[in-house]
């Protein structure tokens, strides 16, 4: 730019936004890189943290055992639990609800699960008409570990080595 | 004779170009800035607070939401206060991993400076490139952590999981063929290093992009070159930090000045300004995106090489595996005595910071010895930067309050926090 | 005075203290399971090993005496690899139950396991499984968590004398559990659950309820004896969920009987009343709280005004607060009404003149333990006030002569003698004693000329009179003949205090003639006598009376009966307003213990329903009854009133007023056999009667010999009252009973019909009934 000669042949030559339009023309041309959500999605990890899920034991037994970890570690209280002694004498919750509003995903419910019942799924596009719809009850969550149970299962074995 | 009197406006809280909740109260002469007031507070929710009820682990996410353009960063301060007062050193592979990440978060939140300012400014396709390189190292988070935004990857003793083998691929649809969806998996086809290797490859041009639509066009040196002069004394009296800083001339980083994490061991740059003005800010982040390419490439090489545990091997601290937790006693206590009641952080005082993208993020944390902090202080950049918008602004246009104010690199989430 | 040094730290401690007791003297915690201060040393677990310089071995804490010029440190390496190995020989064989164990989260296992153990396991074999006993319906057992520290069988055999947990096997065969597999039946058994430090014993109706860090703990007090042992009522939302010991070590010191344990259960009882309730055409219907104040108000005014004030009675539960208890007979005694009454099981009051301010123990908790001579009057303080019991307990082992006199040979757990009375004939033995003491005449009984040695050479023995004398149909001659005793031979009189705040019912002027610091007025009317109007007050008079029948009758015949109250019970047939009253646990206020101690409790959850805190009820209906100076705004305000208005008093009374003259009243007709009774441990109140888990079969008990006399067989009984009255119970052979005595757990509804001490039953072989 020392040149004022040359600068001035590329002030008034418009050289600069030139080579701009260049860039954009080129693009203008490319293929697009947008994904074509909802029937296409980006990648996703097995790691992903989505809407929960209470998984159950492949003889159809709830995991939960109300051991309250994950309502203790939740760090936006939007776990509740209620536990009682099922008729059988084992320990389980009467009562299990996620808010989702207040729900952060943080992951850590997963984590601190010592029996892998309180997982986050891939699913991310869940949606409430009412605010009370975003409150998830045991059924609700038990409900979604059934539906995904066999993702849910891949990806913990996909992850399993890193846990 | 007409009585002339200055004319107050509201910038914001609602204004596109407020980067988030702030109310400006503008002194008007004519259309000339007398006085600029930013009122902040509008984002508030106590996170110095709330920490002092929430045990150290639980404090971890809520670290996400400060500067939430620079999630890892505000994690990796965090972190580091909590293991200062236990004592602990990291393992080095952690160390790395923190490193690339903070870079890579570095390159995230210059990203997303850089298209908004352009947009600010009036540059519509820059903002358009900007994300789709967001994207790529999005998934990259995601891929560590499982989530693109507020990870929670790093925790006290090192990171939640290594890095894993495969990085996630894109999947069938009936909008791309096979071919198209193999050039799309080109560079997923390997673990996730691998992909942040591709990247690194790609980065500089994608860089080269920027700069051709922008470094020489004379619209934008127009709107930034000159406007918001802040000579490096100022900038120091005002408790500048960062690209702030640095593009007065004052040549500060804490990567250099304090290292920390395994920045002793890399090789970089630190890029200064001269003339202490919005283009010169916007060539040094443009600069520090180049520099912190270098990083991460570093870094890629060095986890290559070197495999090893990414936490610390003391159930105190850290959970133990999963599988050791169903088989081993001691183990199950652990987990059970860290989830429910948390760790136990000897009784001391400490602050730690990093140099996060917008600058010096620094965590003061006091311990009674409990599971909870007794009391956390957050040093957030921003709030300082801001604090010199009066300063900055006076004298300029209208039109230039956008341009400074974006300049700065407001997050409302760590001003406010 | 032995030197030593603790981890760089000097101190100089008594000879025989040991390292433990001097570590916590300095603030030095060694971690242990099985050490506990008030229990024997086993020195089993080896937890607090430490090092000690110039010993071969690391030594237990607890077991080793300081000795001079020792150098123990607790942290060194010697020390830590101990901790370290018996903390991973302890985990060994400790099943992976953190999750679903109750203990988690206020374990010592866990967090000694924190504090001190090396993270990493090297055991990968199997563990033992032992298997679990059914110890009765408190406490859940999980023997596999068992880490065989003993202290459950320590206390049972130091604490709640009954050696029924042992340790059977050895090594890793070792087990704790019944010798005889029976339901543990001490009335301390809850405190074990304490005591465990890890999850082997368990409270069964709190399992799996809650994790301890959830529940909000809130001081308070049991309402349910005269000890006033000092509780943390723990509570999650609205429910009570547990109960537990505060330390207290001159009340309770760290222990807390099962009557004050479990009986928060009760609270969630089916018959809680939840809203005011209102007869109309002839049943209880929910009314609000505004028309149920004005029906009660209007109902005692106009039953006053027609007939006046001396046929309205109000009778209070002696567990009220002092708040409830001074706004109670401020109310009635605003309306002229003098009738008012806490002692329901009481039935001659014609030494009430000569009673002293109020039942007192005279003495300190401590105190008592330095007895030398007691004589137990009537009183069985194991199932009335088990912690005060604790405390003659400790004496009885440090040496003092304990003597009973009862109707019946009872089941203590301390060395005494008992003398009983023939059936029926309980003022003879008073009256004998009084006798030997008086006379020096032959003794019929040789024991009773024992005693009365006893007592002639005693320095002041103390005669503790329990509430099985005041139930007595001749109490005012017992209680005569007592003073009279007392006056003769220099020995004390101190009472047994029946219930919470029988104290304070007694100071604030809940007995009749008596005003707010015991200032005696006027003869009061009989609380049974032709009245027309009741104000009932926290009280199930048909359970609590000792003449239910003629009770029943009486609250049949009345024209309006209020009943304040938590629980509906029998008021359903005869109550006309019901008013639902928070309970203990919900509401806040302060009772005077046996000592005369003024302890203060507060609420833990929110009251049932729309039940409110008695002082409020009271307040509201006194302001319908327009009755001045009675409209507190809060506890404090009426606090300081009733403080006001008692002023100073001694806590230490002393002996008798001036006895009346009390006549001999007739013994009834003797047709049949002697009714003996009491109201048994889980009987006492209200509440506990309620607590599910501690519900007693009620159960008549006979003699042997009057068994074969009336040739009965099989379990069962059938016993019919002179009223009629006919009822069939299993019986217990009890040689404790005197011969031609029936002995009967009263205020049962299934006893309750028969009536109670004093009267006769005829006992006969069940009739076969033919079903239709």
């Amino acid at each position: 730019m020392a040149n004022p000669v040359k600068r001035w042949f590329q002030s008034f030559f418009l050289l600069e936004m030139l080579r701009g339009m260049r860039l954009t023309g080129r693009y203008f041309f490319a293929r697009k890189f947008t994904v074509q959500y909802p029937e296409e999605t980006t990648p996703q990890s097995p790691r992903f943290r989505g809407l929960h899920a209470l998984r159950r034991y492949e003889n159809g037994e709830e995991r939960c055992i109300a051991c309250k970890l994950c309502e203790a570690v939740c760090p936006a209280l939007a776990i509740t639990i209620e536990s009682e002694e099922r008729s059988d004498g084992t320990r389980r919750t009467s009562r299990y609800d996620i808010d989702l509003s207040k729900c952060i995903f943080c992951g850590l419910c997963e984590e601190s699960c010592p029996v892998d019942s309180i997982v986050e799924s891939r699913v991310l596009s869940y949606h409430a008409e009412t605010r009370s719809e975003l409150l998830y009850d045991k059924i609700r969550l038990l409900g979604n570990g059934d539906r995904l149970e066999g993702e849910l299962a891949r990806d913990r074995q996909a992850d399993s080595s890193y846990r | 004779m007409p009585e002339i009197s200055n004319f107050t406006m509201n910038f914001g809280p609602q204004h596109p170009s407020a980067h988030g909740v702030l109310r400006l109260v503008l002194e008007l002469d004519g259309e000339v800035i007398e006085r600029a007031d930013p009122h902040i507070g509008l984002l508030h929710r106590a996170t110095e607070k709330l920490a002092e009820h929430k045990t150290f682990l639980q404090n971890l996410p809520y670290m996400d939401r400060l500067d939430y353009v620079s999630m890892m960063c505000n994690e990796h301060a965090y972190c580091r206060a909590v293991e200062g007062l236990l004592g602990i050193e990291i393992p080095q592979r952690a160390q790395y991993i923190r490193t690339l990440f903070d870079e890579i978060t570095r390159v995230l939140n210059h990203l997303l400076w850089l298209g908004a300012y352009a947009l600010d400014v009036g540059a519509m396709s820059v903002f358009l490139y900007c994300f789709r390189e967001r994207e790529d190292l999005m998934d990259v988070y995601e891929a560590v952590s499982g989530a693109r935004m507020h990870a929670a990857y790093y925790r006290p003793g090192g990171v939640y999981r290594d890095l894993p083998a495969q990085m996630p691929q894109y999947e069938a649809s009936p909008y791309r063929d096979a071919k198209r969806l193999e050039e799309l998996n080109a560079n997923r086809g390997g673990s996730v290093l691998d992909f942040i290797e591709d990247f690194t490859r790609r980065f500089p041009g994608y860089v080269d992009e920027y700069e051709t639509l922008l470094t020489d066009n004379r619209i934008w040196k127009q709107r930034t070159v000159g406007i918001g002069v802040v000579a490096p004394e100022r900038a120091i009296a005002l408790g500048f930090t960062g690209p702030m800083l640095r593009a007065s001339g004052v040549a500060w980083d804490l990567r250099r000045t304090q290292p920390y994490a395994a920045y002793a061991d890399l090789d970089f740059e630190i890029p200064l300004g001269k003339e202490g003005d919005c283009y010169d800010r916007y060539l040094v982040r443009v600069a520090e995106m180049r520099e912190s390419n270098k990083i991460i490439a570093q870094c890629v090489d060095w986890l290559r090489k070197n495999p090893g545990p990414v936490m610390v091997d003391d159930y105190k601290v850290a959970p133990p595996p999963r599988e050791e937790m169903k088989t081993s006693m001691e183990a199950l206590i652990h987990h059970f005595k860290l989830f429910s009641e948390g760790m136990i952080v000897p009784a001391g005082e400490i602050y730690a910071a990093v140099e996060a993208p917008k600058g010096e993020f620094g965590i003061y944390l006091l311990s009674d010895g409990a599971n909870k902090p007794y009391r956390m202080k957050i040093r957030a950049p921003g709030f300082s930067h801001l604090a010199a918008m009066d300063e900055m602004a006076k004298g300029h246009m209208i039109a230039d309050v956008v341009a400074i104010l974006a300049t700065m690199d407001i997050v409302f989430g760590e001003i406010d926090r | 005075m032995p030197r030593i040094e603790i981890d760089g730290q000097e101190i100089e401690v008594a000879a025989g203290t040991t390292l433990m007791e001097a570590a916590e003297q300095l603030g030095i915690y060694i971690p242990f399971f099985c050490y506990h201060p008030k229990l024997s040393v086993a020195a089993n677990c080896r937890m607090c090993l430490v090092d000690v310089e110039k010993q071969a071995k690391p030594l237990p804490a607890c077991a080793t005496p300081a000795s001079d010029g020792m150098k123990v440190s607790t942290r060194s390496k010697r020390a830590k690899m101990a901790q370290q190995g018996v903390l991973e020989f302890l985990l060994i064989n400790h099943p992976l139950d953190c999750p679903i164990c109750d203990q988690g989260g206020e374990c010592p296992l866990q967090d000694i396991t924190m504090g001190y153990a090396n993270p990493h396991s090297l055991y990968t074999e199997e563990k033992r499984v032992v298997e679990d006993k059914d110890i009765g319906p408190l406490i859940a057992t999980e023997m596999t968590r068992c880490i065989q520290c003993t202290r459950c069988v320590r206390f049972g055999t130091e604490i709640g004398g009954i050696s029924e947990l042992g340790a059977t096997g050895r090594g890793e065969k070792m087990a704790i559990g019944t010798y005889v597999a029976k339901a543990v039946r001490s009335e301390l058994s809850g405190n074990m659950i304490d005591l465990c430090p890890v999850g082997a014993l368990t409270s069964k109706p709190f399992r799996y309820k809650a994790r301890s860090w959830e529940l909000k703990h809130s001081q308070s007090l049991c309402p349910h004896c005269s000890t006033g042992c000092n509780t943390d009522v723990q509570s999650l939302g609205k429910e009570v969920l547990r109960v537990k010991p505060r330390v207290n070590e001159a009340v309770n010191e760290e222990w807390l009987c099962d009557k004050g344990r479990f009986a928060y259960a009760g609270l969630q009882a089916a018959d809680r009343v939840q809203t005011p309730l209102l007869r109309i055409n002839g049943s209880l219907q929910p009314v609000s709280w505004a028309d149920a104040l004005e029906a009660a108000a209007t109902a005692l005014q106009k039953t006053i005004g027609r007939a006046g004030p001396d046929v309205v009675a109000g009778i209070i539960s002696p567990a009220a607060s002092n708040e409830e208890l001074y706004l109670f007979q401020a109310l009635l005694r605003g309306l002229g009404v003098r009738a008012i009454e806490h002692r329901l099981r009481q039935t001659d009051f014609r030494a009430d003149p000569a009673m002293p301010l109020y039942p007192a123990l005279n003495m300190s908790l401590e105190q008592l333990e330095t007895e030398r001579n007691i004589i137990l009057c009537h009183a069985y303080p194991r199932e009335r006030q088990p912690l005060t019991n604790h405390r003659l307990r400790k004496a009885a082992l440090a040496g003092a002569q304990i003597w009973a006199l009862d109707s019946t040979e009872r089941e203590f757990n301390f060395p005494l003698r008992q003398i009983r009375a023939a059936a029926g004939a309980d003022l003879a033995v008073y009256e004998e004693l009084l006798a030997l003491l008086r006379d020096g005449t032959p003794a019929s009984n040789p024991a009773l000329a024992d005693l009365a040695d006893t007592v002639r050479a005693a320095d002041k023995p103390l005669f503790l009179l329990g509430s099985g004398l005041l139930q007595q149909p001749r109490a005012a001659e017992l209680l005569a003949v007592i003073a009279e005793i007392a006056q003769q031979t220099a020995a004390r009189v101190s009472w047994l205090a029946e219930s919470a705040n029988s104290a304070g019912a007694w100071l604030l002027g809940c007995v009749p003639g008596r005003k707010p610091g015991g200032v005696q007025v006027e003869d009061a009317p009989q609380i049974w006598d032709e009245k027309k109007a009741f104000l009932l007050y926290g009280v199930e008079p048909e359970a609590d009376s000792m003449d239910a029948p003629g009770v029943r009758a009486a609250l049949d015949a009345a024209d309006a009966v209020i009943s304040i109250s938590s629980f509906l019970g029998a008021a359903e047939s005869y109550a006309d307003i019901v008013l639902p009253l928070a309970s203990w646990a919900e509401s806040s206020g302060s009772f005077f213990n046996n000592e005369g101690r003024l302890q203060q409790y507060r609420a833990a959850v929110r009251p049932a329903g729309e039940s409110r805190p008695g002082w409020k009820i009271l307040r509201v209906l006194a302001d319908h009854l327009e009755l001045a100076g009675l409209d507190f705004d809060d506890l404090e305000a009426l606090q300081d009133t009733w403080q006001k208005q008692l002023g100073d008093f001694p806590l230490d009374v002393p002996g008798f007023g001036v006895m009346p003259e009390i006549a001999a009243r007739q013994q009834e007709g003797a047709e049949g056999l002697q009714l003996l009774g009491d109201w048994r441990i889980y009987q006492q109140d209200l509440l506990v009667r309620r607590a599910q888990p501690l519900e007693q079969e009620p159960v008549c008990r006979l003699h042997p010999d009057t068994v074969a006399e009336l040739g009965i067989s099989g379990g069962a009984v059938e016993l019919l009252a002179r009223n009629g009255a006919q009822v069939q119970l299993p019986f217990v052979l009890d040689a404790g009973i005197p011969h031609g005595a029936v002995w009967l757990d009263l205020g049962h509804p299934e006893t309750q019909a028969l009536g109670g001490v004093g009267t006769t039953l005829r006992v006969q072989m069940p009739s076969i009934r033919v079903r239709a």
